[in-house]
């Protein structure tokens, strides 16, 4: 059996060593440090308030559009198909503008629900926003045929090239559903990131070229000053969300910080650890376990962001991430050297201390998904009780471990490392039990490649514990 | 569960909001392409006299440029046409005898639907008058009381300009 259990063992090591394996200058030595202060708490209530903002947005959006009619309009030829074409147009552009502002780095919504959570929300509702536009446009192409005595064909002719806007729109639905086409898994499989990212990009001017035909002939806004206030209203605020959030903050941030790699050095097989130095990073609001999305400014690679955990709290000048080198930019991390300038966003995510409501805790890190789990053992309160599980093929993969064990030694608690291919390593709910005999008064936090992680909450779920229990965070975006 | 609930009872809270709003006016400008009445959205009574040139060419500023700098063209305004969903009122600019452009110096539906009809039909009823040249046009199915009214303001245009059809 592969498995060892190490109770706080800690071996000395340098940290930080450059390529040729010598420990760099003193002053990039990463020394686990212990932090007590009280970190930046995301206030939960945030969400709720903005939970019910979008539930009024919904309720008066709807309620605008239905006002516009009568029992009358809805008895006459197509009366029918053309109200259900107006509402799914509502509905589905109402929620496309809440599922853009889901991504939006809202902080209210992002510290509190976490990037990850928000990502899937945005995964699982784009999808009906799009199906509730082509209902849109078949109900009123059907609707408008039927009043008017011609074929669906002919009538979807006459809409285009008669009704103001519309030749905008029908190019912003191409866009739309070109982004919906290439988001699926399977398609996702074939293209590489950046085409699907840039695609992506295009659904904003998709949003802003169907905004036309809709103020122009939208029932409810040519009739209804109100309705086409609130409308534009809506769009104006989702617009300014994105544009602050997504642009204006990151490219500040990135200014006032100006990051640069100061050091490049391996940590296992495949890993290596980045150190950057930068200024007023006492300022940057970081909660152990959080990721930052990071542009590495050298031709032909500046245009790609990279999540990438911190795999230590800042330690001012400094900030350190841990990359496993593998897709798309594969080969391009050497192309990282000393000097790189840096831009920034985040940072993100909800995988952190704030998240638990226990003070016993199991914190799990499968590969490079030790990351996370690194920084926030230096970020947990004094008084967490903690039990680490570390996870790797192979010994060279096991990276930070070092770190890992001193940090679980000085706060007492245990550290075990289970090393080996899946076959030497199974992952059983008796494995886990003899390893964390007191799983059920822990939470649990495990980060790893999705395969694990989804095979580790399963035992813990049959080992009894709660789905508020358990905060996961999957490295794969 | 408990944010989805927020939702709803929010969804809730905002159809009341708007339920508890006064209606707005209903008679609504229609909007029709090239015709610069349709730029403003309020219960216009104040139409301006932008016209119609061939189909699918819609350009509000270049129809007034036209009518001011050809002294040739004059135009004539139909009788005001009323029916239960609304009312329309043409005006045409004739030049050596032709029809050359449709416009509405009134063109106002009562609800939304007859909005969708009308702005769906105007651009028809005017490629048909401009191909007939008269008020014997076949009209649009589907929009019968707007053909109709749309004919009768017509033939008054076309009697009020001494027009021979």
């Amino acid at each position: 059996m592969a498995t060892s259990t190490h109770q706080g063992a800690s071996r000395p090591r340098a940290y930080c060593r450059d390529a040729a394996g010598a420990p760099v200058r003193r002053g990039y030595r990463w020394v686990p440090t212990l932090h007590h202060r009280p970190r930046h708490a995301p206030n939960r209530r945030h969400a709720d308030v903005v939970s019910w903002l979008i539930g009024i947005g919904l309720g008066m959006t709807l309620a605008l559009s239905v006002r516009t009619e009568s029992f009358g309009d809805l008895s006459k030829a197509g009366g029918l198909a053309t109200f259900g074409g107006r509402l799914s147009a509502l509905a589905g552009t109402y929620l496309m503008l809440v599922v853009v502002l889901l991504i939006s780095r809202l902080p209210a919504i992002e510290r509190s629900l976490g990037h990850d959570k928000l990502v899937r929300l945005h995964r699982r509702f784009a999808p009906i926003a799009l199906a509730l536009i082509v209902a849109h446009g078949l109900l009123i192409t059907l609707g408008y045929a039927q009043a008017a005595s011609r074929g669906a064909l002919h009538e979807f002719w006459v809409i285009l090239t008669t009704l103001p806007g519309m030749l905008m729109a029908t190019a912003g639905f191409v866009l739309l559903m070109a982004a919906g086409v290439t988001s699926y898994r399977i398609a996702r499989r074939r293209i590489s990131h950046e085409a699907w990212w840039l695609v992506h990009l295009t659904t904003y001017a998709a949003i802003i070229l169907s905004f036309f035909h809709q103020v122009w002939t939208g029932a409810s806004f040519v009739s209804d000053p109100v309705a086409k206030l609130w409308w534009i209203g809506l769009y104006a605020l989702v617009f300014a969300a994105v544009m602050w959030y997504r642009l204006l903050v990151p490219v500040w941030r990135s200014a006032y910080h100006r990051l640069r790699v100061v050091a490049v050095y391996p940590e296992g097989s495949g890993t290596v650890s980045l150190v950057l130095k930068g200024h007023h990073l006492d300022r940057l609001r970081v909660n152990g376990g959080q990721f930052m999305q990071w542009r590495f400014l050298r031709p032909g690679i500046w245009w790609q962001a990279h999540p990438y955990s911190l795999s230590a709290m800042p330690m001012p000048p400094y900030l350190r991430v841990t990359v496993k080198d593998l897709g798309d930019h594969s080969g391009q991390l050497a192309r990282i050297t000393p000097g790189t300038r840096v831009a920034v966003e985040g940072p993100y995510g909800a995988f952190t201390r704030h998240a638990a409501e226990r003070d016993k805790l199991l914190l799990v890190g499968a590969g490079v998904g030790v990351t996370p789990i690194r920084a926030m053992l230096e970020d947990l309160p004094a008084h967490a009780d903690v039990d680490v599980i570390l996870r790797a093929t192979t010994e060279q993969e096991l990276v930070l471990d070092e770190e890992v064990a001193e940090l679980v030694e000085r706060r007492g608690g245990r550290l075990h490392r289970l090393v080996g291919d899946r076959h030497q390593v199974s992952l059983t709910p008796e494995l886990v039990r003899a390893l964390v005999p007191d799983l059920g008064e822990r939470e649990l936090y495990i980060c790893g490649p999705a395969g694990f992680t989804d095979r580790f909450i399963a035992v813990a779920r049959y080992l009894g514990m709660r789905r508020d229990h358990i905060h996961h965070e999957e490295f794969a975006f | 569960m408990r944010r989805a609930s927020m939702i709803a009872g929010g969804a809730v809270l905002g159809i009341a909001g708007v339920i508890a709003l006064p209606r707005p006016s209903t008679p609504q400008q229609v909007a029709v392409a090239g015709n610069s009445a349709a730029a403003g959205s309020g219960t216009g009574s104040t139409a301006s006299a932008a016209e119609e040139t061939t189909p699918g060419t819609a350009a509000s500023s270049a129809s007034t440029r036209a009518a001011s700098t050809k002294p040739a063209a004059r135009t004539v305004t139909g009788s005001l046409a009323t029916d239960q969903y609304g009312q329309l009122q043409v005006k045409l600019t004739i030049r050596n005898g032709r029809i050359t452009r449709v416009g509405f110096s009134t063109f106002i539906a009562n609800d939304g639907h007859s909005v969708q009809i009308d702005q769906t039909a105007a651009p028809v009823l005017i490629r048909e008058t401009i191909a007939a040249q008269s008020a014997h046009i076949q009209g649009v199915s589907g929009a019968t009381y707007t053909s109709d009214a749309y004919q009768q303001s017509l033939q008054a245009a076309i009697d009020k300009a001494g027009l021979n059809a």
